[in-house]
């Protein structure tokens, strides 16, 4: 959606311009009219299970009180938790389970798996500062990686943790 | 001021209808819709119009994986997003010209219409641009304590060109070689990945031709080249360079994508 509030036919993206939104795409073809009871509204939503599945969990960790960890920990920043939340659209595997969300005290946030004999974990500390870690449960084996914008080192790391049958498949049966 | 790069070919009649500059930074802690009106203060003189508009949502260029289905993907969750501040656009008299201000976004836009002003060039709109967001950097170390902290920079420009029908496009664009009678639309997007000097992607080259209708009901294709992604750094110096440098790559792009015809009836200087 452009700020004028009318949305490219093409894909939908936040556009801060201001002058073109008056343009009235030309395509008839590519907004299809559809009768009332088909007509959809066409948002911005997550295309994978796992932010679907997350999406409750990135509302509480983005509320968290001031103190909640006990001492003076604040809430996960909203830029932060929309980062990491980008990572995960673009590391999706399927039937690779859902991670957990672990909020850090100072606004960032990890995201863990601990499936399939590996510990793989993602501390997201700003947008383009992400530390990762993976353990071979096996033999202990360690390898890390600081990552900021090229994250295709991970996507290696995320297929093996791809499961026979993992409960999100199951689930989805 | 920046001066223009030589190797750049200029025009005398550009199509170009807007030029939009911003960065994308970390919200200040703390910051609360009361602080607004102060962010206001530092530019009312130029820009004296106010108007609350609905929030952006953050937009992070990543790479690697794979690509979502949506340019530019958006969460849809929304707790405590930006502490419930929303953006409010700072207007210039003339109408033409205006900031834009959330707690995690500044941008600039410079547009044509509505009273036709000359196109200041990107070098006086950068120089505007510079200027302001070192002010806003200053406001918020003085209030806050913090350093502002860009995450992402972006630089748009949109084309207007007008038509009088949606089959001439093969006058005006270098690779569109499919010219049948009559062409009721046209759409056409392409995302280039562009790599620093280390061979890292830090940002997209995303191009977008559009057939429309202006308010008038001419036919135009609206041509959009937007530049984003990360700067090296997170302070104004890194985002000012970042932002020459993707107009640099929108100008060179606009010149290979569309004809040598074309250029001449915009008035290529170079």
């Amino acid at each position: 959606m452009n700020a004028s509030g009318r949305g490219s036919a093409v894909y939908h993206q936040e556009r801060p311009s201001f002058g073109a939104p008056s343009m009235i795409p030309s395509s008839r073809g590519l907004v299809s009219r559809l009768s009332t009871s088909q007509a959809r509204m066409r948002v911005n939503a997550p295309t994978s299970p796992w932010l679907s599945e997350l999406n409750q969990r990135f509302d509480e960790i983005v509320s968290l009180p001031k103190g909640w960890d006990g001492y003076s920990g604040v809430a996960v920043t909203f830029t932060c938790a929309t980062f990491a939340a980008n990572l995960l659209e673009r590391l999706y595997v399927d039937s690779v389970p859902v991670p957990q969300l672990v909020p850090g005290s100072d606004g960032s946030v990890q995201i863990e798996w601990h499936v399939n004999g590996f510990d793989v974990e993602l501390d997201v500390l700003a947008p383009y500062e992400v530390n990762a870690i993976r353990r071979n449960v096996t033999t202990d084996e360690v390898e890390e990686l600081e990552l900021q914008t090229d994250f295709t080192a991970l996507t290696g790391w995320i297929a093996g943790l791809r499961m026979a049958e993992s409960p999100l498949v199951r689930m989805r049966g | 001021m920046q001066r223009r790069p030589a190797h750049l070919p200029d025009f005398a009649r550009p199509p170009l209808d807007e030029v939009v500059l911003g960065v994308q930074f970390d919200q200040m802690p703390g910051f609360t819709s009361v602080d607004v009106r102060a962010v206001w203060d530092l530019y009312r003189d130029d820009f004296p119009k106010v108007q609350d508009q609905p929030l952006l949502q953050p937009i992070f260029e990543t790479f690697g994986g794979t690509p979502p289905q949506q340019i530019g993907f958006q969460p849809f969750f929304m707790g405590g997003a930006l502490g419930g501040v929303g953006r409010v656009w700072f207007i210039s008299e003339a109408g033409n010209h205006l900031l834009q201000f959330q707690p995690d976004r500044f941008l600039t836009n410079w547009r044509k219409s509505p009273n036709d002003q000359p196109y200041p060039r990107f070098e006086g709109i950068v120089a505007a641009y510079d200027s302001s967001l070192r002010k806003l950097a200053a406001f918020f170390k003085d209030r806050f304590g913090n350093d502002l902290r860009i995450n992402q920079a972006e630089v748009t420009y949109i084309n207007i060109i007008q038509v009088d029908s949606f089959s001439e496009a093969t006058k005006y664009f270098e690779n569109w070689k499919y010219s049948p009678p009559e062409i009721e639309g046209l759409n056409i997007t392409t995302v280039e990945v562009i790599y620093n000097n280390q061979r890292t992607p830090y940002a997209r080259l995303i191009q977008e031709v559009q057939s429309a209708f202006s308010p008038e009901g001419k036919r135009v294709y609206k041509m959009s080249l937007i530049f984003r992604g990360k700067p090296e750094g997170n302070n104004a110096d890194d985002a000012m360079k970042f932002l020459a440098h993707g107009r640099e790559a929108i100008v060179l792009n606009f010149r290979d994508m569309t004809t040598t015809e074309a250029h001449k009836h915009w008035g290529i200087e170079q």
